[in-house]
């Protein structure tokens, strides 16, 4: 009886559900709310459910649903739209383009944020324009996008390194890069894969297609909530989640080729050119000697055997046989789906770019999985985690320069080849014996077969976070982030026992094992409540942060093949490892107030405890106070088409930067070393009990202004002051160090930030949008100890003086080549030149002689959309800025290099009797002037306005099955518009050094993308 | 409530936190590095790894060949413009001079951080000859330096600088100018004393400054000072009292392979893990490495003239990857080492130069025919059929010396101190020229002030 009871209420019940969810069919087009125009492939789905439909090429939809729900209307690039069905059968829907205008909500510290009631500086950039511009590294794609910051690759090869740099150079001797926040939580600056083989940019093991946005803090109200670490700005990356309704598949797949942007740097002498510089070189050092000019003629080398084809008919251009042409290949598979409680992304990535140079090459293969659910409705969960695995094989490079030019390096292989010999002898097999100086193997041999040297490593990263959110109150919430970040890097040396460096032992093999594991653990209590037209937003917490890093390093020698590598294979040679820890104690909170959406008032304030610091200076406080005013809210503006909206805001705070060593405060005795095999100590840290942050007051003041709803102008100045900066206080030798890290010393950065965001043309069928970007910036150094200079860098090449830039040069100056004696010219005294000449290298005096930091930069993106058609173009651009060019420092010699490099083409501009207007001095083989070293001749303007990305795509959508398919080719770095010096790139590292290594690529693509 | 409970949870596992004190894991407090014996004996093999240094231009390093660099027997042969080079073609500037500069002072720093250290030690067993040795060492380096960095007292030059000396340990901002030439010697002589006078370490010591190689060593100074009484009294001191033995015609030419010979006074120990690498001396005078340390025709004919003297076959044609040419084979490459030219030990003292020691300094305080009685016992030992001269002068010694000793970094030296020049392929120089002398490196000069620490003329 009971159960018949229960099976009729239970009917009842059912019937009940079934009559209050009556069914209608409701017909409607979704339309582009600005422009009117329809949007075909618009979402269109019943809300808390996975029932939907898309919209047809018109735009229209219909759809089967209960009268009383809820459409979720939604789109990429449109704001999403909620509207209640109410019993309607027509329903048009009109979609607010997703904008960057002062109503998006951003990423920022510890939370989001409406971009109106933002008071700090802050850029927002999103995923797929990252992943457009590299497929690798997530930093790069940033390269001319955001004002105020500046991106650097170490080299061209595949996997380099970035350097980014957020308003300036920030610090002298601690590390000049940002911090990096994934989903909320940091990743360790201080984490590194990398044994210094090659430069390895740690941040490509995040595929930046899993990128949802970037988001830039510049100023101390954007980042002070970061505190100890913020001073060179903060990235705040989000990964992308699932969306709920209908579920989308995406696949990209691109291939390509990668090649040198600029082969002219490369441009090396012939055989005949070639073949005269190494007589004239030669008899320059006779002529040195006292022997009359002409002692040594082509002829006599020539009949001596010096050149492998002394007759003149062989020119091999050895940079086309080092570089290639390189396959770049790209295949992403996303999904995203999921209902009101769980929505889900998975992503799997896989990219593999060949190196320009033979054998070489970077693959990562990534996958990703977020899950955000609500588990009732007190408690959110969300997990991401992330795998990644990544390979990259190749060479050494030189990011460390006072190493000279490697024999094994590949561009120095170039210069080393004899251009009269021929990469393959007649029945096509591989010539060895190419090389000028008789050490270096062909290339052929050296970079592709594996028996010669290898340099390569492996990089497994796994990254997991786990958010939960304690819903106490609708105004009162806790939430717990934990993030681990695990990192395993293999790194391998190989040198074969036949190798130009394996020879000494026998075939030498090295491998590293480095372990990184981070893990971080903050809890924030968030309040939210609004009285009126008060609103109030504050948070407080606390944040742990334990960072481990640990290696493992066998080395084996001797080995009888060359034909296995194996650490095995070898006698043992050595073995090492260190592990080391740093930890960080956090308190941490901020206040924001806002009235009537109007006034804007904030605060923020970080404690920060660490164990890098001795436990006198251990803990310190950063702060930011910062404020805005929204005047296109008063009454005078407030129906004003100029004005649409209209924002002031200044800020003003402090953040810190830490030593990079993490026991750089103590004084120590080195263990671990021996003398012969005897356990040897030394003292070796001269330690600072007091030694502290390095902090800097950020000062920030800026406008916001929209017109006509369509043109964005966001104009910012900021004067960052850092002071007691970590310094590496010189000592006299005879105290036994050299130098000790100390707080000394001040630098300003300053600089004018002008950002504009434009919808040019928006009618029917076409768009144009243009965004615009400018910054000017100066560097200054405004103290040091004792008011001296200090010279840095390779050589003495850089100096730090008060008033002058950071990367400032300080060579002699060079005046050009008499024309009566065809000796190189200097200045003894560039500050007196009453002192008169020299043609001695010695004797000519140093003066600042230009600086690697530019006064402007900037970009433009223009987007045209045209029916079915995009395109868009990035125009970087840069000038006030000088690279060093150490490569000519070998390769236009003044005959020194004879014997060991051959020489760029344009060197054969060299003084002779018959050539007395000549560009370059006379050739001396062993030239006791030394006119080749480093002067004004090695510096040169980087001014350039440079094509970073253009991409032409076409967009198909299609009403079942397919939802969209679009096809893409995009060329990056493709050419210069212009360029002051035309035969370099000048793609140079931040400090404005043009190494040896590889330079900047160039890349065209071919993709398509389809969608579910 | 539950949510409260649920968050105190999460709050709760936070509480397994590392604290703020972290201690590195490959070195150690200052406070507590030297508190046993055995603490420092480590630390006076840590002096010994700091001075060595084992970069370029350290002592195990180019300057084991500086002085046979700018010696007249030397060439470079098809070079790759590394120091050796360099120091050859007199090219070296006061940017490249830290790496002879800095090691030596980091180990008569760590020598005097040590002694100050060990002050507390000193009442226990054991530690006196490791006091004793610390102290002879600063005599030791400082020799170096001032052999490098200033000129030998006796070529008279203009230049009487000396080097900055250090005796204690200094606070971070210690700014110190040269002393005198003289005041150099005297600190050299000095600490070389300290350590004889206390007697301790005569037995033979792979790699150490024992009782003998102090000696040795000061009879070096003595003759570079031109006290030339002292010299032989130390230098016959060690030829009568020591352990050590002379090579013989059966042995001499098979030691050089190896780090162990009866000669050895003193050698900075090397082996397959800590060595100089590819500024390794072996390296350099190798056809596979990078042939800047090559002799010249004359001095291979001057060698091989008589086929009796063993040392002929110290000098040979050698194939590899460079170019082919007569080499110096007293660093062929080490039997038995995974890294045979990077790790051989780099020889300071041996017994031969004390007989050429006393040899010269007889002849400079009594007669020739009394000096020729060492030169004949040496060459007894190197020439099959040797029949004794009678008679000898400085020419003829120095010819010896150059027989004797060349690729072991004193033959320019020799010839500077009697003040002879010196003609190599690439001029004539003579034993003031400027360049004989390396100059302070310029960062320390920065450092320091022009003023305070001035540089050798010329640079």
């Amino acid at each position: 009886m009971k159960k018949a009871k229960l099976f009729i209420s239970a009917l009842f019940l059912l019937l009940g559900v079934m009559l209050s969810a009556q069914n209608i069919t409701v017909r409607g087009t979704v339309t582009d709310a600005t422009t009117g125009e329809t949007l075909p492939a618009a979402s269109v789905v019943l809300r808390g459910t996975t029932q939907g439909v898309v919209s047809d090429v018109q735009g229209n939809f219909t759809i089967n649903v209960p009268q009383n729900g809820v459409l979720v209307v939604s789109m990429i690039g449109y704001q999403t739209a909620e509207v209640n069905i109410a019993g309607r059968g027509v329903l048009n829907v009109s979609l607010q383009p997703d904008s960057e205008f002062l109503d998006d909500v951003i990423v920022v510290a510890y939370g989001t944020a409406s971009r109106a009631a933002f008071t700090g500086s802050a850029t927002q950039v999103k995923g797929d324009e990252i992943a457009r511009v590299s497929n690798e590294s997530l930093d790069k794609g940033l390269v001319g996008k955001v004002s105020g910051v500046r991106i650097s690759s170490d080299n061209g090869d595949p996997g380099s390194a970035a350097n980014i740099q957020i308003r300036g150079v920030g610090s002298v001797s601690a590390t000049t890069q940002p911090l990096y926040v994934v989903d909320g939580v940091i990743i360790d600056p201080a984490a590194s894969n990398s044994v210094g083989y090659r430069s390895t940019g740690v941040l490509n093991t995040i595929n930046p297609e899993d990128i949802e946005s970037m988001t830039v803090l510049k100023d101390a109200a954007a980042a002070s909530l970061y505190g100890s670490r913020a001073s060179n700005g903060v990235i705040l990356i989000t990964t992308k989640k699932g969306r709920s309704g209908k579920t989308t598949v995406s696949y990209t797949g691109e291939v390509g080729i990668t090649q040198i942007a600029n082969m002219k740097a490369f441009d090396i002498m012939d055989g005949p050119t070639f073949m005269q510089w190494v007589a004239d070189s030669y008899d320059g050092y006779y002529q040195a000697n006292g022997y009359p000019a002409g002692t040594i003629t082509v002829e006599d080398l020539q009949e001596n055997g010096w050149f492998y084809d002394g007759s003149g008919k062989t020119s091999t251009k050895w940079q086309n046989e080092v570089f290639r042409n390189a396959m770049t290949t790209n295949h992403q598979v996303s999904l995203s789906g999921g209902n009101d409680r769980t929505q889900v992304y998975a992503g799997l990535g896989f990219t593999k770019n060949q190196g320009v140079v033979l054998g070489s090459d970077y693959t990562r293969l990534s996958g990703r999985v977020n899950v955000d659910h609500k588990v009732n409705d007190w408690l959110k969960a969300s997990f991401r985690q992330m795998l990644s695995f990544n390979t990259s094989n190749g060479y050494a490079d030189q990011s460390d320069q006072a190493q000279g030019w490697g024999n094994s390096s590949p561009t120095s292989s170039i210069f080393q080849q004899d251009p009269t010999a021929p990469p393959f002898d007649e029945n096509g097999e591989i010539l060895n014996g190419t090389s000028w100086s008789g050490t270096v193997d062909n290339p052929h041999l050296a970079f592709e077969d594996n028996s010669y040297e290898y340099y390569n490593m492996n990089t497994t990263r796994s990254l997991s976070n786990i958010d939960l959110t304690f819903t106490f109150t609708p105004w009162l919430y806790l939430t717990n982030s934990f993030g681990y970040d695990w990192m395993d890097s293999r790194q391998y040396m190989w040198w074969g026992p036949t190798s130009v460096d394996g020879g000494s032992y026998n075939g030498l093999k090295n491998e590293y094992d480095l372990q990184s594991k981070t893990l971080t653990n903050s809890t924030v209590l968030h309040f939210d409540q609004s009285f009126g037209d008060h609103s109030i937003s504050a948070l407080a917490g606390y944040e742990y942060s334990d960072h481990y890093d640990d290696y493992i390093y066998a080395s084996t020698s001797d080995f009888p093949t060359d034909k296995l590598t194996a650490l095995s294979v070898g006698q043992v040679n050595g073995a090492g490892g260190s592990p080391s820890r740093a930890v960080m104690n956090s308190f941490l909170g901020s206040v924001n107030y806002n009235y009537a959406d109007k006034y804007y008032m904030s605060a923020s304030f970080r404690r920060d405890g660490s164990s890098r610091l001795g436990p006198n200076s251990r803990w310190a406080n950063f702060w930011s106070v910062s404020g805005a005013w929204r005047l296109s809210k008063e009454g005078f503006l407030e129906n004003s088409r100029l004005f649409s909206d209209f924002k002031v805001k200044a800020s003003y705070g402090t953040n810190g930067n830490l030593p990079g060593g993490a026991y750089s405060y103590k004084q120590n005795y080195a263990l671990g070393n021996a003398y012969a095999d005897n356990s040897a100590i030394y003292p070796s840290s001269a330690g600072n009990d007091n030694l502290g942050w390095e902090k800097s007051q950020n000062f920030n003041v800026g406008f916001e202004w929209n017109m006509f709803e369509r043109v964005n102008l966001n104009v910012e100045y900021y004067n960052k002051y850092t002071s007691s900066l970590l310094f590496p206080y010189p000592a006299s030798i005879v105290t036994g160090f050299s130098s000790y890290t100390a707080n000394i010393g001040n630098l300003r950065n300053s600089g004018i930030e002008v950002e504009i965001n434009s919808r040019n043309v928006v009618s029917g069928d076409f768009t144009w949008t243009t965004d615009f970007n400018f910054t000017w910036q100066k560097n200054e150094i405004v103290s040091l100890p004792d008011g001296e200079d200090i010279s840095s860098g390779d050589g003495g090449l850089y100096l730090l003086r008060e008033g002058e830039s950071m990367y400032t040069f300080y060579l002699p100056v060079y005046l050009g080549v008499n024309s009566e004696t065809g000796l190189g010219e200097f200045w003894i005294d560039p500050e007196d030149q009453s002192k008169g000449k020299t043609n001695y290298y010695t004797q000519a005096g140093a003066a600042i002689v230009g600086k690697g930091l530019p006064d402007f930069v900037g970009g433009m993106t223009n987007t045209l959309t045209w029916k079915n058609f995009d395109l868009s173009c990035l125009i970087s651009y840069q000038f006030g800025a000088s690279l060093f060019d150490y490569m000519e420092y070998f390769t236009v010699s003044d005959g020194m290099r004879m014997g060991s490099f051959n020489q760029l083409a344009k060197g054969a501009d060299y003084w002779t009797p018959n050539n007395t207007d000549a560009k370059y001095p006379k050739v001396i083989y062993g030239n006791p002037y030394r006119s080749d070293r480093w002067s004004t001749r090695h510096i040169k303007s980087t001014d350039n306005i440079r094509v970073r990305e253009i991409t032409l795509g076409y967009t198909q959508p299609f009403k079942r099955g397919i939802e969209s398919l679009r096809l893409y080719v995009k060329a990056t770095n493709p050419f210069m518009i212009w360029s002051a010096t035309p035969d370099v790139d000048p793609d140079v590292p931040i400090n404005g050094y043009r190494t040896v290594d590889v330079p900047a690529t160039r890349s065209f693509l071919a993709g398509v993308n389809i969608r579910f | 409530m539950k949510k409260i409970f649920y968050a105190i949870f999460v709050l709760a596992a936070l509480s397994a936190c590392q604290g703020l004190d972290q201690e590195p894991s490959t070195s150690i407090s200052a406070e507590t590095a030297i508190e046993t014996v055995t603490d420092l004996s480590y630390a006076v093999n840590g002096a010994y790894y700091q001075a060595t240094g084992r970069g370029q231009m350290s002592l195990v390093a180019e300057l084991a060949i500086y002085a046979d660099e700018l010696g007249p027997d030397s060439n470079v042969e098809n070079g790759s413009g590394q120091y050796a080079q360099k120091i050859h073609e007199r090219s070296i500037t006061p940017l490249d001079s830290w790496g002879a500069y800095a090691p030596l002072y980091r180990g008569i720093a760590a020598i005097n951080k040590a002694l100050q250290k060990a002050e507390a030690l000193e009442d226990q067993e054991g530690a006196a000859p490791y006091l004793a040795e610390l102290v002879g060492m600063r005599g030791l380096f400082h020799f170096h330096l001032a052999t490098f960095f200033a000129p030998i007292p006796t070529t008279g030059s203009a230049n009487t600088m000396g080097i900055v000396l250090s005796t204690e340990v200094y606070p971070l901002d210690y700014k110190a100018p040269r002393a005198t030439l003289d005041d150099t010697y005297k600190q050299i002589v000095a600490d070389l004393t300290t350590y004889i006078n206390s007697g301790y370490n005569k037995e033979k010591m792979n790699g150490h400054l024992n009782y003998w190689a102090a000696l040795a060593i000061r009879a070096r100074a003595y003759l570079y000072w031109g006290k030339y009484a002292e010299a032989l009294a130390d230098a016959t001191k060690v030829i009568n009292e020591s352990p050590y033995k002379l090579y013989t015609l059966d042995n001499y030419v098979s030691v050089w392979s190896g780090d162990e010979g009866d000669e050895i006074i003193l050698q900075y120990a090397q082996d397959d893990n800590y060595n100089a690498q590819r500024y390794a001396p072996g390296y350099y005078m190798h056809p596979d490495g990078y042939t800047e340390y090559l002799v010249t025709e004359e001095f291979y004919d001057f060698m091989t003239a008589d086929p009796n003297d063993v040392r002929s076959k110290l000098v040979g044609y050698r194939d590899g990857k460079g170019p082919a040419g007569p080499y110096p084979l007293k660093y062929p490459g080490k039997t038995g080492s995974s890294v045979p030219l990077y790790s051989h030990s780099v020889k300071v003292v041996r017994l031969a130069e004390m007989y050429l020691i006393a040899a010269e300094a007889t002849l400079k305080t009594s007669t020739a025919a009394d000096a020729v009685g060492y030169l004949n016992t040496l060459r007894k030992n190197r020439i099959k059929d040797y029949a004794d001269a009678a008679t000898t002068d400085i020419d003829d010694i120095l010819n010896e010396r150059r027989k004797e000793l060349f690729a072991e970094g004193q033959i320019a030296f020799d010839f500077w101190r009697n003040c002879k020049t010196i003609k190599s392929g690439l001029g004539t120089y003579g034993p003031d020229h400027y360049q004989n002398v390396l100059p302070i490196p310029k960062d320390e000069i920065d450092i320091c002030g022009e003023d305070v620490l001035k540089q050798n003329p010329g640079y």
